[in-house]
C-alpha cells in the first residue's frame, strides 16, 4: 500500500495500523486471516454496534463507489460511511477468497475536505499478499527487508531509540536504531558503548564481540560458537535463554545513527538471511 | 522559601489554547527570568531555579507558622541536547524554529525531534523554568 509521504504511523500493532497526516486520523487498517467462511453481515453489525456506543456517530451500509469498483477487483467487498460531529469516514470491508484474508480499511475526512483522489491512489495500490520472500517495512525513516514469514511482535519509536521486533518462534530478529550518534560516541568508540552504555540486546553482550569493517563503517560483530551440543542446549532451556545469538552493529555517520541487527533462536540460525536483513537496512 | 498566594486570574489574562497542532508549534518559549545559568566544562548546563510551593501548601504551611523568607532552589543539570535545546529559547524562536534547528544540528527524523522537544519543554514548564507565549500575544504586544 502507497500512501501520501506526509501520512506518519501513529498507532501499530501485528494487525492494526492508523495513519495521522498532522491533523489526525486519515486512514486505518485492519487486517486478519480468517479460518472458515467470512460475513461481510456479521462484521457490518459488529461495526454498527461499537458506532452506536459512541453518542453522535451515525453509521450506515452503503453501496461501493463507482471509482473504487476497479481498484478493489480482486476483493469481496462491503461498503460503508459515518458521520461524527466533527469528522466523517468512509471505509470498506474486503475479503480475499484466495488469500483467505479479510481487511478493514477506513478513511477519515475532516467536514468539508475532498480527498477523493488521494483514496484512490491508496486502493489502487493496496495488496493483501506479497508475491516476495521478503516484505518491506518503512516507517519513521527506518527502511528494512523482513522475511515474509515473521510476524511484528513488538515496537518502540522513542526519541533516540528504535526497535522493531520480528518473530517466527523459536526464532526472533531485532532490528534496532540509535541517535544522534556524535552524541552517544562523544566520549567512547562503538564497542565501549556497546558494551557499558547501550541498556538494548543485552543478550547480545554475552556473545564474543569482534569488531569489523562493514561497507566501509565501522562495526561490532557477535555470533554464538557452532556447537549446538545437547549440553549447551539443554543449559540454555534451564536458564531461558536462546543458545543461538547473532548480531552486527554499525555506526551510519552520514546519518549520524547507529543501526543494528540482532537475532536469537534456539535452532540455528540462517545467517544469509541475516546478512541479507543488514544488506538493506537503511535510514532515510 | 518563597510563600506564594496564586493571584486570581481574570478572563483577559487567560490565553486560547492552540486548537491545532501547528498553532501549538507557532508558540514562542521564554525563560523565566529567575532561573540562574551555569555552564560546565564540556559546555552543558545545570539551571538553578526557585522552588514554586503550591497555593494549598503555602496556605497550610503559614498557619503553622512554617513560613519562611529563605528561597528553596533546586539544580538541574541538562545533557548537551537539553542545553543546546536550553540555549535555542531566545524568546523569539518558536517550537518549531527549535525543532528544525535540533533537527538539521543531529540529522533526525522530525516527527522524532518533535516528541523529543515538547516533552523536554513540557517538561520545563513544569519546573516553572519556561513559559509559552502564543503567537497572539505578539500581535499583541506589537500592535501596543
Amino acid at each position: 500500500m502507497q500512501v501520501p509521504s506526509q501520512w506518519e504511523v501513529s498507532f501499530l500493532a501485528k494487525s492494526h495500523l492508523r495513519l495521522d497526516d498532522g491533523m489526525g486520523p486519515v486512514l486505518e487498517v485492519k487486517w486478519q486471516q480468517v479460518r472458515g467462511v467470512f460475513s461481510h453481515k456479521n462484521h457490518l453489525k459488529k461495526l454498527a454496534r461499537h458506532s452506536r456506543s459512541v453518542s453522535g456517530v451515525n453509521f450506515q451500509q452503503t453501496s461501493l463507489p463507482e471509482e473504487w469498483r476497479q481498484a478493489l477487483r480482486h476483493f469481496e467487498t462491503q461498503c460503508f460511511e459515518w458521520q461524527g460531529k466533527k469528522i466523517n469516514g468512509k471505509g470498506v470491508i474486503l475479503y480475499c477468497p484466495a488469500s483467505q484474508q479479510a481487511s478493514l480499511l477506513q478513511f477519515y475526512r475532516q467536514r468539508g475536505v475532498d480527498g477523493s483522489q488521494v483514496q484512490l491512489g491508496v486502493l489502487e495500490s493496496l495488496q493483501d499478499q506479497c508475491e516476495q520472500d521478503m516484505i518491506r517495512w518503512s516507517l519513521f525513516g527506518l527502511n528494512a527487508l523482513i522475511p515474509k514469514s515473521f510476524d511484528l511482535a513488538r515496537y518502540r519509536f522513542e526519541p533516540g531509540h528504535y526497535q522493531l521486533e520480528f518473530k517466527k518462534p523459536p526464532e526472533c530478529i531485532d532490528l534496532e536504531r540509535w541517535a544522534p550518534a556524535d552524541l552517544l560516541l562523544k566520549t567512547s568508540d562503538l564497542r565501549h558503548w556497546f558494551k557499558h552504555r547501550c541498556k538494548q540486546l543485552t543478550w547480545c553482550k554475552l556473545t564474543a564481540i569482534r569488531e569489523q569493517n562493514y561497507h566501509g563503517r565501522p562495526a561490532l560483530y557477535g555470533e554464538s560458537g557452532e556447537s549446538n551440543s545437547l549440553a549447551r542446549r539443554f543449559w540454555a532451556r534451564l536458564s531461558r535463554k536462546s543458545p543461538n545469538v547473532w548480531f552486527r552493529i554499525w555506526h551510519l555517520s552520514s546519518q549520524n545513527q547507529i543501526l543494528g541487527v540482532a537475532a536469537r533462536s534456539s535452532k540455528t540460525l540462517d545467517t544469509s538471511v541475516l546478512e541479507k536483513i543488514c544488506a538493506h537496512y537503511d535510514m532515510a | 522559601m518563597i510563600w506564594r498566594r496564586r493571584k486570581k486570574l481574570h478572563k483577559h489574562h487567560l490565553t486560547r489554547e492552540p486548537s491545532t497542532r501547528a498553532e501549538a508549534f507557532a508558540y514562542c518559549p521564554v525563560k523565566s527570568r529567575e532561573v540562574l545559568e551555569e555552564v560546565l566544562e564540556g559546555g552543558a548546563l545545570i539551571l538553578t531555579y526557585p522552588l514554586v510551593i503550591r497555593p494549598w501548601l503555602a496556605g497550610v504551611a503559614q498557619r503553622l507558622g512554617m513560613g519562611s523568607t529563605e528561597p528553596i532552589t533546586r539544580r538541574l543539570q541538562l545533557d548537551e541536547m537539553g542545553s543546546l535545546t536550553w540555549r535555542l529559547l531566545d524568546g523569539r524562536r518558536t517550537v518549531q524554529d527549535v525543532v528544525d534547528c535540533l533537527c538539521s544540528r543531529y540529522k533526525l527524523n522530525r516527527r522524532e525531534t518533535e516528541v523529543a522537544t515538547t516533552g523536554f519543554l513540557r517538561e520545563l514548564g513544569k519546573r516553572g523554568l519556561i513559559a509559552l507565549r502564543s503567537p497572539h500575544e505578539e500581535d499583541r504586544e506589537q500592535s501596543l
